[in-house]
Order: C-alpha cells, then sequence, then structure tokens
C-alpha cells in the first residue's frame, strides 16, 4: 500500500524534472489526475466542480512548483491539501455523485464484464453511502496510497483516527457488499 | 477496535503476517476497493481538457503576478517621477520656443 524508497525517488526526480522544464510536468498529472478528480468529486458531489477544483488544483500546482520543496512524501498529499482547501474555500459541501469510471477491464468475456460492471456499481455506491469523514479517508487511502499518517495532515485528525475511520469503513463495507468475486480473491490473496 | 484498527494497519502495508483469521475478510474488501479507486475515472479528452485549463490558469496567473511586482516596485515611483519630470520638461521646452518665435517673429514690411 505504501510507496517504497525507490518510488518516491523517482518521484522527486519528476518534481525536480518538472522544477527546470514545465513541459516534464505531464507524468505527474496523468499519475494523479485521476485520484485528484475522485476527491474532489466525493467532496463537491458535481461533476463539473469537481473539474474545476482539478484544474485549479494542477494550475496551483503547476504555479507553485518553482517553489515546492520535497519532504519526502508523495506529491499526492500536497495536491490532495490544495483541493480540499479550494473546496471548503468555495463552501462546497461533502458528497457523492454516480461515477462512471472509463476503466479497462481485464476480463474479456462479456459475461464477466457485465458482472465486474454491476460489482463495482454496488462499490460505487456502498463507499458513497459512508460517511464524509470515512470516505475521505478511503479515497486516500485505497485510491491515492497516501498512509494514516499522511491522511491525517490532510484531514486534520490524528493517524490513529483515521486508522479508526479505514477500519469502520471497511468494516461497513465488508458488511453492505459481502464477500468479493471470486477473481478478486485470487487478487487478494495474491497481494497478500 | 483500536487494536484491529492497528493490526488492520499493518497488514494493508504489506505485514499480512500480523491480521488474524477475523481481519481476513476486511483485507479482501480493501483490496476490491483499491482495484475500483485505481480505475481510470476520466476519459483521455477530459484530461486533456483539465490539464489544458490548468495550464492557461497557471499562465494568467504568472501574468498577473508579473504585474502585481511591477506595481509595488520599490523602482516603479522613481520611473514613473522620472517620467513625469521629462515631460513636463519636454512641454516647458515647447513652450518657450513658441514664445521665442513669437517675440522675434519678422517686422511686417512696410508697403
Amino acid at each position: 500500500m505504501h510507496r517504497s524508497a525507490a518510488e518516491l525517488e523517482t518521484e522527486r526526480q519528476q518534481i525536480l524534472a518538472a522544477q527546470r522544464d514545465r513541459a516534464a510536468f505531464a507524468p505527474l498529472y496523468e499519475r494523479y489526475v485521476d485520484q485528484i478528480f475522485a476527491y474532489a468529486y466525493t467532496l463537491t458531489k458535481d461533476k463539473e466542480q469537481a473539474e474545476d477544483v482539478t484544474a485549479a488544483t494542477f494550475a496551483k500546482a503547476i504555479e507553485e512548483l518553482p517553489r515546492f520543496q520535497w519532504r519526502g512524501v508523495p506529491y499526492s498529499a500536497w495536491l490532495y491539501r490544495v483541493a480540499g482547501n479550494l473546496v471548503t474555500r468555495e463552501r462546497r459541501r461533502p458528497g457523492w455523485i454516480e461515477l462512471e469510471p472509463h476503466m479497462a477491464t481485464d476480463a474479456t468475456d462479456p459475461s464477466d464484464v457485465a458482472e465486474r460492471m454491476d460489482r463495482d456499481s454496488e462499490i460505487r455506491g456502498a463507499v458513497a453511502a459512508l460517511p464524509a469523514d470515512q470516505r475521505q479517508a478511503v479515497v486516500m487511502r485505497f485510491g491515492g496510497e497516501l498512509s494514516c499518517r499522511e491522511i491525517g495532515e490532510i484531514m486534520g485528525r490524528s493517524e490513529g483516527a483515521v486508522k479508526l475511520l479505514s477500519f469502520r469503513a471497511l468494516t461497513t463495507l465488508r458488511r453492505r457488499l459481502g464477500a468479493p468475486l471470486p477473481a478478486e480473491r485470487g487478487r487478494a490473496r495474491g497481494a497478500s | 477496535m483500536i487494536d484491529e484498527a492497528d493490526r488492520l494497519d499493518a497488514a494493508l502495508d504489506s505485514r499480512p503476517e500480523v491480521v488474524g483469521p477475523d481481519l481476513g475478510p476486511l483485507l479482501e474488501v480493501a483490496a476490491e476497493v483499491s482495484r475500483f479507486l485505481d480505475a481510470r475515472l476520466l476519459a483521455p479528452h477530459e484530461r486533456h481538457q483539465i490539464y489544458m485549463r490548468a495550464m492557461s490558469a497557471a499562465a494568467r496567473q504568472a501574468r498577473f503576478a508579473r504585474v502585481r511586482r511591477a506595481l509595488t516596485d520599490r523602482r516603479l515611483p522613481a520611473i514613473v517621477g522620472g517620467a513625469a519630470v521629462t515631460v513636463a520638461a519636454a512641454a516647458a521646452i515647447a513652450v518657450a520656443l513658441t514664445r521665442d518665435r513669437r517675440t522675434h517673429a519678422p517686422s511686417p514690411v512696410a508697403v
């Protein structure tokens, strides 16, 4: 779940390259745009607003790039904080709307694809139904690969509080979703 | 619950040995949610559009910043003052020349 030291070093190099040449910012953007959009989406409840917040977040990122100082945490932590501040500043209320991901599925059998889409719809509904703070924690923990400490800094909560939020969220999700699809079970076992 | 939350967090950070069978189902659902959230949410053209908006907003902001810096620049009053003095001097010279021309105008020829 956490970034390895090598991954963080690669990211540091990407930031240094972008500081030298703005065109080199593109890989960082490509890596994080969907995460920031998903986070903004969970906060704004509106696709257009989420796009506005995402664009404003990256505009700020580009603007601040010359002054950005690497602190050994994923760049996304800074982006999440900016996106959250932008939403707060515009006084938008937390929420969630239907997401229709343009995702590439590895399933080729039409029935598998249909099954996966149904399952995704269930997951989307279950995540949407979580309380706002649990939803934010889940999006950053499992979509943004941030540690509880990093999420805590962004949300203004302690590391322990974020662990509890994640734990409660996963407990609720498991209760609502039940056991995963067989393919997912294999994936989870492979990961652990 | 705090202990369970700690063990789950450690297991999520690639230390599955700390999780007991009680937390296994939560790891499964975590993997499923991760897969769901990892999916691309924006179409390529939407990503491109947002990128272009971000770039142009950043460029606009940079222009504003340059103007703001120029306005707050300490040299600005000196530059404006210098320009004003130059204009005033030029005007004074022009007036003096005009008067001089009138004073030394050729006398009308008696017919």
